[in-house]
């Protein structure tokens, strides 16, 4: 009856905050407008949500068989032919509700931190 | 000096040298296998082919620069490693890597492969070896030495040849050999096959074993593609054969027990008719009809689901399907066989012995029994009238109530 006392992994704590929600920055992108894959990654570095660029592509298939997005190929001069993915009109309204839920978890979260800083 | 190949990713041509090839190919091999359970490998495959091309783009090699191991390392820095991959896939598996951050959580399943790389013959030695954990050499004795049993050693030796797979691909390798798959051992695997392939190489040309090891190789697979495709074809053949037999028994039964139960206004003669209503007026005789149709069913319907099972290769009775229905078969067959025998008694006894009454050239004989019987049940005799004779029993049996 030994507990194994287990590490607490601070970089997997962090990488799994992001996880569980990155395809709602994916949508939010995309819904803006329509991008290629790796300008969705570009975009995701600069907000500073950096994910690994692995898990991006199951994600992307996800999203688009379960109709959210769609993609068209567009020939390119420089290099292989590029996915542009938009966003569909049911992608719009997840995209909607996602938000709504968002926010609602912005300002629960917010009010938590804001108790946390007073009573420290 | 290094040898270089020309692959294409995105439809791009790259000129990549064999280290780096054999890195890149690992590489999307073991983020296949981390896919496994999801519908649209190709896809992912190919925009992983695509973003790689890209980023070799950027990274400025044009055909005169072929891809080095550098690149690919590189690249595959930016990617994440295949577990990745898989993660992102399925949000049950994100729960689960939690608990183990660093670990995969499903432990390779061991496979039986023939093992190529350290063959003598056909590499199901080794194979075998690589299975049980044990050195290939004790497996190839018992082979040699089963082949002085009647020569069944030789036997098995060809059946496996036919029916194990080769490990084609590193994926394949690793579980062969149970292994889990991670980054780090994708280098030092590639590094280890590449000394391999020089060595295999310098040793096959040496080898006079080889042309005949692989004119045999060729020679089992076509008979092993024949003998798996005779195989498939008896299974559908049986397991449709099974379901037939199995549906046609049950409707031949329902129709019979309906002919039993609807029968009263039937044409049958009015003897079988008697018997038929003796069944249906107790509940004894109700209860040796439904118990006895369960006996007659059970068998029916389980050939039925064993055919379906053949055709779509799965075995549908666990441990406990099993017990249940050789429990209610056993009860039913149990129950049958004592309810059907005192019913047979009781019929017996209300419409006396059946033959004697149809066939008019033994009624001499039959009527010594017909008399004893009638002075059994009531001391009544029979007439000496043969007409008569048998209306009259049917009306003994109709007015009078049961003895017993």
């Amino acid at each position: 009856m030994s507990e194994v006392k287990q590490e607490y992994n601070i970089e997997n704590a962090k990488s799994q905050m992001r996880k569980g929600f990155i395809e709602f920055p994916v949508l939010l992108i995309i819904g803006a407008k329509p991008t290629y894959a790796p300008d969705i990654l570009k975009q995701l570095k600069n907000a500073n949500l950096l994910v690994v660029e692995g898990t991006m592509y199951p994600l992307l298939s996800r999203l688009r068989r379960s109709g959210l997005v769609e993609y068209e190929w567009q020939e390119s001069r420089s290099g292989p032919p590029r996915k542009m993915y938009t966003i569909t009109i049911q992608g719009k309204e997840i995209l909607q509700q996602l938000e709504s839920s968002w926010s609602s978890l912005d300002t629960s979260v917010n009010t938590l931190i804001n108790h946390y800083e007073k009573s420290n | 000096m290094k040898k270089v190949i020309n692959i294409t990713l995105g439809s791009i041509v790259f000129a990549i040298d064999e280290d780096a090839y054999g890195a890149l190919a690992s590489y999307l091999e073991q983020i296949k296998s981390n896919l496994k359970n999801s519908d649209d490998i190709k896809e992912i495959i190919d925009d992983v082919e695509i973003a790689i091309a890209e980023k070799f783009i950027a990274r400025n090699r044009s055909e005169k620069m072929a891809v080095t191991v550098a690149d690919v390392e590189a690249v595959i820095g930016d990617m994440g490693s295949p577990v990745e991959f898989g993660v992102g896939e399925e949000g049950e598996s994100t729960a689960n890597q939690t608990d183990a951050p660093k670990e995969p959580v499903i432990e390779p399943k061991k496979r039986l492969y023939r093992d190529r790389d350290n063959a003598v013959l056909a590499g199901i030695s080794s194979g075998i070896a690589n299975y049980f954990d044990v050195d290939p050499v004790i497996v190839r004795l018992i082979f040699v030495i089963a082949i002085f049993f009647n020569g069944i050693g030789l036997f098995a030796y060809i059946v496996l040849w036919l029916v194990v797979p080769v490990a084609e691909t590193t994926a394949d390798k690793y579980a062969m050999r149970g292994e889990r798959v991670t980054l780090k051992d994708i280098s030092e695997r590639v590094k280890k096959n590449l000394d391999d392939i020089e060595k295999f190489d310098y040793q096959k040309t040496k080898s006079a074993w080889s042309p005949v090891r692989s004119f045999l190789d060729k020679l089992f697979r076509i008979i092993g593609t024949v003998v798996s495709f005779f195989f498939l074809l008896l299974r559908y053949v049986a397991g449709i054969a099974l379901i037939v037999f199995g549906a046609l028994g049950i409707a031949g039964t329902v129709s019979a027990y309906s002919v039993i139960l609807l029968s009263e206004k039937v044409l049958f003669p009015a003897e079988v008719q008697l018997v038929f209503e003796t069944l249906q007026g107790s509940t004894l005789g109700i209860m040796a009809m439904v118990s006895s149709f369960i006996v007659i069913t059970i068998p029916l319907i389980i050939l039925i689901v064993v055919g379906a099972g053949i055709l779509v290769k799965r075995n549908y009775f666990t441990v406990q399907k099993t017990i249940t229905l050789a429990v209610v078969w056993i009860v039913a067959a149990v129950l049958a066989g004592t309810t059907s025998a005192l019913q047979v008694e009781q019929v017996m006894q209300q419409i006396g012995p059946v033959e004697g009454r149809f066939d008019d050239s033994s009624f001499e004989v039959e009527w010594e029994n017909g008399s004893l019987y009638g002075n059994d049940r009531s001391g009544h005799f029979i007439y000496e009238d043969r007409r008569e004779t048998a209306t009259e029993t049917i009306d003994v049996t109709k007015q009078e109530p049961q003895p017993q």
